[in-house]
Order: C-alpha cells, then sequence, then structure tokens
C-alpha cells in the first residue's frame, strides 16, 4: 500500500505537461488513478481553464455549481471519449474558454442557467480532451480516465465551494468585489500562458 | 539552543542571492514574475497611480480599473510574447506616469468607460514590455502567476494608499503623491531617470 501511494505521489509529482500527457505503463490501478488525477491539476493549460469556470459558478449563485453539474459531466465525458479523434496541441482552447469564464466571473452578472450550463459543458469537454489528447481509443486504463475525471473536477469544485463557503460566512460586498478581482487575475494568467505556448521559440 | 540560533542568523545575513538559480524552474518563474513589474519605478507610478486614482473616483472604479488593467495588460504581454510589435513602448509607459500622475494630482472625475480607455491604452504599453522581457530560462506559468499577481498588489497599494481620501488631510497627501508620480514619469520621458 505505502508503495503503491510512494509511487502514485511521485507520478503524480513528476508529471510534466505535455502534448499528449506521457502516460506511464506498467502502474497499479491505484498509481495509474493519481497520475489520471494529476494530469488536470499538473498542466497549466488544463488548470487555468478550470479555475475560473469555479470562480465564476460560486459568484453566479450559492447552487451555482449544483446548477451545471450535470452539463459539465456531460461535457467532461464527452471530451474524454472524443480526445482519440481530435488534433494535439489543443491547449489553446481551454485557455480561451478559461479567460471567456474569468471575463464572465469579473463581470458577475445574473446569467441564464441554459448557456451557463452549455458552457461548463464546453468547459469540461476542453479540459477532458485536451488531459486525454494524443491517446487512441482502449489506450488507456479506465484508472487513467477516472482520475482525470476527478482531477477535472476538484479544479473547478474547490474554487466554487471556496468562493460560496467564504460569501456565507461574510456577506460583504467587499469580499464579492474581491473574488471578481480574482477571476479577473485568472483570466489574465490564462492570457498570458496561451501567448507563452504560441510564441515563436 | 542560543548558540544554534546565533549561529543560524550569522548564516542567513552572510548568504548570498543564488545566481546560479536565477529564473529557471517553477519557482524562479514566479519570483521573477512576481519581481518583474516591481524592479521598475516606471512601472511601478503606474500601476499604483491606477489605484490612487480609483479612489479618487470612488465606487465602481475603485475596483473596476484594477480588473480592467491586468486584463488588458495580459493582452499586451500576448502581443510581446507573439513577437507583435508596439511602437514607443518605452514612451508610452513614460507617458503612463505621467498622464495617471497628473489625473490624481488634479482629481480629474473622469467618466467610468474615460477612465477604462485611458488605462487601458496605458496597460497595452506596460504588458508589452513585461512581455518581450521575459527571461528565457522563466516557466511560463509562474512567471505569469507571478506576474499578474504582482501587478495587482501594486494596484492594492495604491488603492490603500488611496483611502487616505476619506480623511480631511488625506486627499492632499493623495494628490501629491499623484504630484510625484507625474514627476517620476516626466524623468523618464525625458530621458534622465
Amino acid at each position: 500500500m505505502i508503495r503503491s501511494l510512494t509511487a502514485g505521489a511521485a507520478l503524480v509529482a513528476l508529471a510534466a505537461p505535455a502534448h499528449a500527457h506521457a502516460f506511464r505503463t506498467g502502474a497499479d490501478a491505484y498509481a495509474q488513478f493519481l497520475e489520471g488525477t494529476g494530469v488536470p491539476l499538473g498542466d497549466p493549460a488544463i488548470l487555468l481553464g478550470l479555475l475560473p469556470l469555479g470562480v465564476l459558478l460560486g459568484l453566479w449563485r450559492m447552487d451555482g455549481m449544483p446548477a451545471v453539474w450535470p452539463g459539465f459531466i456531460a461535457g467532461l465525458m464527452l471530451g474524454l471519449g472524443l480526445a482519440p479523434a481530435l488534433p494535439e496541441g489543443i491547449t489553446l482552447v481551454p485557455l480561451a474558454i478559461g479567460l471567456i469564464a474569468a471575463i464572465l466571473g469579473a463581470a458577475a452578472l445574473n446569467y441564464p442557467r441554459l448557456p451557463l450550463t452549455l458552457f461548463a459543458g464546453l468547459t469540461g469537454a476542453a479540459a477532458g480532451a485536451t488531459a486525454l489528447s494524443g491517446h487512441g481509443w482502449g489506450e488507456l486504463p479506465p484508472t487513467i480516465h477516472a482520475g482525470v475525471f476527478l482531477g477535472t473536477h476538484l479544479a473547478v469544485v474547490l474554487p466554487a465551494a471556496l468562493v460560496v463557503t467564504t460569501r456565507q460566512a461574510i456577506d460583504a460586498g467587499w469580499l464579492r468585489l474581491g473574488w471578481r478581482i480574482t477571476a479577473s487575475w485568472l483570466g489574465a494568467m490564462a492570457m498570458m500562458f496561451g501567448a507563452f505556448q504560441i510564441a515563436p521559440a | 539552543m542560543s548558540r544554534i540560533a546565533q549561529l543560524s542568523l550569522v548564516l542567513l545575513l552572510a548568504a548570498t542571492p543564488a545566481l546560479a538559480h536565477e529564473g529557471e524552474g517553477i519557482a524562479g518563474g514566479f519570483i521573477s514574475g512576481l519581481t518583474h513589474p516591481i524592479f521598475g519605478w516606471d512601472h511601478v507610478v503606474a500601476m499604483v497611480a491606477v489605484g490612487l486614482w480609483g479612489a479618487f473616483l470612488g465606487k465602481p472604479a475603485i475596483w473596476i480599473l484594477p480588473i480592467v488593467f491586468p486584463l488588458v495588460m495580459a493582452v499586451g504581454a500576448a502581443m510581446g510574447v507573439a513577437g507583435i510589435p508596439v511602437p514607443q513602448v518605452e514612451t508610452g509607459i513614460a507617458l503612463s506616469g505621467v498622464v495617471l500622475g497628473l489625473l490624481v494630482a488634479l482629481a480629474v472625475k473622469a467618466p467610468l468607460w474615460v477612465a477604462s480607455v485611458i488605462v487601458g491604452i496605458f496597460a497595452i504599453f506596460h504588458g508589452h514590455a513585461h512581455g518581450t522581457e521575459l527571461p528565457d530560462a522563466a516557466n511560463p506559468a509562474a512567471y505569469a502567476v507571478g506576474f499578474v499577481i504582482s501587478t495587482g498588489l501594486l494596484h492594492m497599494a495604491g488603492i490603500a494608499f488611496g483611502y487616505l481620501t476619506a480623511l480631511p488631510m488625506g486627499t492632499y497627501a493623495v494628490r501629491a503623491a499623484g504630484v510625484v508620480i507625474a514627476a517620476v514619469g516626466a524623468a523618464f520621458l525625458a530621458g534622465i531617470a
């Protein structure tokens, strides 16, 4: 058990972003699961695409995450399933979506539920597809898919929960403004990182 | 215990910067991004001025300007990184200090959209300069995070100082800060700084 944990932790820590995330073969199921979890959390392109959505949902409504969750899950499943059919190097897509989410979060308007659900689905699809891009159907074990599923959720649910929890604890206008500023900063980070991705060497 | 503490203190004071690791890796990239806006006075005064002016304009400008500046600045940085040229970048940066400093010094009450456009235009110059000066060894993601946080904190410093306007004499202090900022900008514009 300890060896599995150690191996898993080492794999997560050593995971480096690549056009096709280079999953290691031969690890046991739990290590594979951890490795999959580490992909959305360790790749800045995916992470900066997901974090702003969490902030946006927390600012939108106190039940923002549960309200769009089915759409997010459907999109994520679609992205994971279609990843092999998509071209490599689509890291700009989640970053662009993250930038849009950041702007929507900074604006903090009263958005209708359906478009936001569709947007959450699009975000999930982009994250899932980017995490597994470059790998063929059946190439990766289901435990890796499950790990990516969890990691993608963590990157959205945790910031959403943080925003909602702080808003419930402190009912103040400055706190809401603080989260809106945070959203704009995440958008700026996504834009800069996207620029680094397309910069000429 | 006391000797260990004394020895530790001596070692800490004697420590020199690890130049060999400058800008490399995640930590190096973060520190590089964090310090990049701080090490240039022309950048610092302009970003603080944004916060000060926002304080004069009141709500919602006090919060909207610090949202506009980093976002538009990131556009400028993206242009710089992508190699898209922007003319007269250094002049624009120096001019931002002069203009924003004077706006604070004169306590100009501009409409929100006008203030956003002024701040946004200058943010392009600042972002472009930072984007083109990215150290080769810096981790891009960490650099972006540090860079945006640093810029935002400079705005916050300006806003915090700008809250002095709530005090009777505080307005004069903030306007005096505007004069200093304009002077710094003018020094850069004239090439004497």
